[in-house]
């Protein structure tokens, strides 16, 4: 694009260091969290903390996808609440339904994820309105199916996922299943990445190409990986804190402390407001609230390409589709404009 | 601008763009109308029921006000739900009921906006933080701060000061007066002054306004600054309205998002650049308008959530399929 050609004659590019300051940080918060807290240093403490950190770190690895393809996306934390709401539903305590509960709601998020992709592809919807869009229609949906309260609980096959932990190991003691899970997915997000990332960032990416990226990124983002996790473990994280925190699982008491849950925050909306904290460990770098995460270092690598690419929503759209590879080029230097 | 453009022959798919929030706000009074007639309920059919879905949203109408300058500069601000809730509860907390304190609170919600305006500015035009990042920390340093001092209504307003939000001019409330002569404020600054003409050059194209020697982060700041007053005008008023503030009545109304879809509904482009104040108020009054044909058809709750968040992208659609410009 014009802008950048001219920018780049007019002030100095600006060479980033080269390790990403993230790393620095992460090393620096995990250091004082131990100092503060030797707990944390022990296996059991930090394997609880990515243990409760599982649902963010798997959602905001899916989060970069659309960020890298220059998107947005607001309407997980509405998915997160219909699978939740949905798969409690479904299951009413029959052990054998997470088997198809499972692939059931990530066919949800997939055709979610799909919906999204096109309406920002070929309607050229903003994807922030987009999903916005997607994400008030998603709570609806959600409050229709349940009917406005609560209701359904979830069998242990399926909160096996989120809640337990495999003990008695060496060195690190004990091995939560949603680390495992973590790790499962945070590798295939890992694997994935090129295909998703790099011809977004390649430098002679034609604009059409980048289009059908983002919308092959929105596709992956609600359907393959991150949100179906996102969803188990957020579902899984819920039940966890509301009936087994307090060491009690008997139906009653559950919806009772839903409900609780519910006035505290005036709906009830497991999901509520995370729609914009998937964003953010991407956006920093996944700096801060999921540091630690061994799956974090491609979304630390990205880091760079990402301020460059969520600058694009607010820059791009201005200008006519004339040099969609400059664009590229950009992308690819991870140049912060 | 937009005299020179105009009297050359434009191609007709600009037009279109220019005039779509118009339509869009005319198809939707025409529906809201003809479900009216259809229904027979036209006891719904007067001026005092126009005045009441207006004066429905004056909250989202005055933050959307300041949101059209922040996306004006392709910047956004996601901290204005959890500044209206700051200033809602700074109002209440400073007057206490009492009257002689009036001033000195709204000067103090005022000064607030101002400085994180000022600090969204600062960060987003000289560390260079995209904006959305920048903003969303902002709100969430905002909340976590009030969160932690109050967790419910705290303090109250004397009756002196609920005038603003109930006191009215014949049937027409003042708040509603005020909603419309800050947006004619804000169209004079956008048409009228150099600031305004600013705004647009550097939503448009950021380096060739800083080439053309406008100083593009004052000008980032500048809009940033007026938005964040233009949210705690909103959170005044919603202290004048609910009596008292509480911390979460910013993100209960969701108007950070919300004042986002409606500038964006008015025709405003998110790349920046493009749009103004009048589109947003028919954003406004569209929103409204779609509530109240809820209302009057007795869609179900919920239904006409799902309803509305199809009417939000579809709405945006209408023109934006059109346009052989990339988005975001």
């Amino acid at each position: 694009m014009t802008q950048d050609v001219l920018s780049q004659g007019a002030e100095p590019r600006r060479r980033l260091p080269q390790i990403n300051p993230v790393y620095i940080l992460v090393v620096v918060l995990i250091l004082a969290i131990v100092v503060m807290n030797p707990a944390f240093g022990e296996p059991t403490g930090y394997m609880n903390y990515l243990k409760r950190v599982a649902a963010l770190a798997i959602l905001s690895g899916g989060a970069l996808y659309v960020i890298i393809s220059g998107g947005f996306d607001l309407s997980v934390g509405s998915t997160m609440t219909l699978t939740v709401i949905g798969s409690s539903m479904l299951a009413s305590n029959d052990p054998n339904s997470t088997y198809w509960i499972i692939p059931l709601m990530l066919g949800i998020g997939v055709v979610i994820g799909v919906i999204n992709g096109l309406v920002v592809s070929y309607l050229k919807v903003p994807s922030l309105i987009a999903t916005l869009g997607m994400m008030i229609s998603l709570n609806g949906v959600a409050f229709m199916w349940s009917g406005g309260a609560p209701r359904g609980y979830l069998p242990d096959t399926f909160r096996f996922f989120g809640r337990y932990n495999i003990a008695d190991l060496p060195v690190i003691s004990i091995l939560p299943i949603a680390v495992i899970c973590l790790v499962v997915f945070g590798a295939i997000l890992w694997w994935r990445q090129p295909a998703g990332g790099a011809p977004c960032r390649r430098s002679g990416g034609t604009h059409s190409h980048l289009r059908l990226r983002r919308l092959f990124a929105h596709r992956s983002f609600g359907g393959c990986d991150p949100r179906r996790p996102g969803r188990r473990f957020g579902q899984y994280r819920l039940g966890f804190r509301i009936a087994g925190h307090h060491g009690r699982g008997d139906r009653g008491r559950t919806i009772a402390r839903w409900a609780r849950l519910g006035a505290r925050h005036h709906r009830w909306r497991p999901g509520a407001r995370s729609h914009l904290h998937p964003a953010q460990p991407p956006g920093t770098g996944a700096a801060g609230p999921v540091g630690g995460a061994g799956t974090h270092s491609h979304r630390c690598r990205g880091f760079r390409h990402l301020s460059a690419a969520t600058r694009r929503p607010m820059s791009a759209g201005a200008r006519p589709p004339g040099c969609p590879s400059q664009q590229g080029l950009t992308i690819s230097r991870g140049r912060i404009p | 601008m937009s005299e020179i453009s105009q009297s050359s022959s434009r191609p007709r798919r600009l037009r279109f763009d220019r005039h779509a929030s118009a339509i869009l706000l005319v198809a939707a009074s025409l529906l809201y109308i003809v479900l009216i007639v259809a229904l027979g309920q036209t006891r719904f059919l007067t001026l005092d029921n126009l005045v009441a879905i207006l004066g429905r949203s004056i909250t989202l109408g005055i933050t959307a006000i300041g949101q059209t300058f922040a996306i004006l500069v392709a910047s956004i601000d996601l901290s204005v739900a959890s500044l209206i809730s700051a200033s809602a509860v700074v109002t209440s907390v400073v007057m206490n009921g009492d009257p002689a304190m009036m001033f000195p609170a709204i000067s103090a919600v005022l000064a607030l906006g101002a400085i994180v305006g000022l600090i969204n500015g600062l960060v987003i035009s000289k560390l260079e933080v995209n904006p959305l990042i920048a903003t969303l920390g902002m709100s969430l340093i905002i909340q976590g701060v009030l969160s932690y001092y109050y967790n419910n209504f705290a303090g109250n307003v004397p009756a002196e000061f609920q005038i603003f939000a109930y006191g009215a001019v014949g049937i027409v409330p003042y708040s509603l007066i005020f909603m419309f002569v800050l947006a004619g404020l804000a169209w004079f600054v956008l048409r009228f002054t150099r600031f305004g003409s600013n705004i647009y050059a550097v939503g448009g194209n950021q380096d060739a306004a800083r080439l053309a020697g406008i100083n593009t982060a004052r000008v980032v700041i500048g809009a940033h600054v007026l938005c964040s007053l233009c949210a705690a005008i909103a959170g005044i008023y919603l202290a004048s309205r609910l009596r008292s503030g509480a911390p979460w009545i910013g993100a209960e109304g969701v108007y950070d998002l919300e004042s986002i879809a409606v500038v964006v509904i008015g025709g405003t482009v998110l790349a920046g650049g493009r749009g103004g104040i009048w589109g947003t108020m028919a954003g406004v009054i569209i929103f409204s308008l779609i509530d109240s044909i809820f209302n009057v058809l007795g869609v179900d709750a919920f239904v006409k959530q799902v309803l509305r968040g199809i009417i939000i992208v579809v709405a945006v659609a209408f023109y934006a399929a059109r346009s052989r410009r990339p988005v975001a």
